[in-house]
């Protein structure tokens, strides 16, 4: 292969692995990349450059860290937050870490605004239930319960009644606040560049 | 903790303060900058670092970067310049690493 093959081989794989990113920002990195490799080679160390530059792989990892980072800190959504950290918990404990937290927080959010949804329709199905056992405990319990249940002693009854609706939707609120404060605690963790080990 | 572990934890901390610096020197290219670099190896600023340490600086607005794109139909080539956000950044920091730094060698000066 020719230096100019070697060239653009690393060029084309640089830019599909970076085909997540901006149309502009993607051809302006693989364009600067490729000008360095060429300018590299006329001065006699293409070699070298390819090697302290890294894979593409490697290379292209390094600017998702560095880029991602950032536009998910500076403009956070709960997708970015989340999308970012599922492509750095791949090498970080911290990020996989924060990544479930995470979406724990996010689910157990959405399980919440769900059960207030439903409980406009069914309320008899959803909502904080208590009542007996056949064998004297009581229970406390959450979410869906059939009424019908065969293990209990008497009907379960509603605490929450007519207000189930809103304490589930604040309840929601509050968990996807939570979950929206951690995903972005760690992704400040993770912000300060890293020195990448060139694995090539 | 393992010496080379310790050691990219402290290139870490000084990867953007020595980008910053050798920019505030004169505008350059990422080529340029590679080669300014490559004086100081100890400070382990290879071109996989520099580049995408440049984008997001670029994005962060501490720097900019500039395409020359000859008219004879020549290699494009990006030049990059500190802002004024990347000066008063550079400032702040060079500030704040010789204090660091004076203090930390006289830690390692006192008598044991």
């Amino acid at each position: 292969m020719t230096a100019e093959q070697r060239i653009l081989d690393y060029a084309v794989r640089l830019r599909a692995l970076l085909r997540e990113m901006p149309e502009p920002e993607r051809d302006a990195i693989v364009t600067e990349i490729r000008t360095h490799l060429q300018e590299c080679h006329e001065r006699g160390r293409l070699d070298l450059a390819m090697k302290d530059l890294g894979s593409p792989e490697h290379l292209a990892r390094a600017y998702f860290e560095e880029l991602r980072i950032e536009a998910s800190y500076v403009n956070p959504t709960p997708a970015r937050t989340v999308g970012t950290l599922a492509i750095l918990a791949s090498q970080h404990l911290l990020a996989a870490f924060g990544l479930l937290l995470c979406s724990v927080g996010y689910l157990l959010a959405g399980a919440f605004l769900l059960t207030a949804l439903v409980d406009l329709v069914r309320p008899d199905a959803v909502g904080l239930w208590t009542g007996q056992h056949t064998d004297g405990d009581t229970f406390v319990y959450f979410g869906w319960v059939d009424v019908a249940d065969h293990g209990l002693a008497t009907a379960p009854s509603e605490l929450l009644g007519p207000f189930y609706p809103l304490v589930a939707t604040a309840g929601a609120l509050v968990l996807f606040v939570i979950a929206d404060a951690v995903g972005r605690l760690f992704l400040k963790r993770m912000r300060k560049p890293k020195l990448v080990p060139n694995t090539q | 903790m393992e010496l080379e572990t310790w050691t990219t934890q402290l290139r870490k901390g000084a990867a953007e303060l020595a980008l910053l610096a050798t920019l505030s020197q004169q505008p350059a290219s990422g080529t340029t900058l590679v080669q300014r670099l490559s004086v100081a190896p100890a400070l382990g600023l290879a071109d996989g670092t520099v580049y995408p340490l440049l984008a997001r600086l670029e994005r962060e607005g501490r720097i900019n970067g500039q395409w020359n794109v000859p008219e004879a139909g020549g290699r494009p080539t990006k030049s990059y310049s500190l802002t004024e956000a990347g000066a008063a950044s550079l400032a702040a920091m060079t500030s704040k690493w010789r204090d660091f730094s004076r203090q930390l060698d006289a830690v390692l000066e006192a008598p044991q």
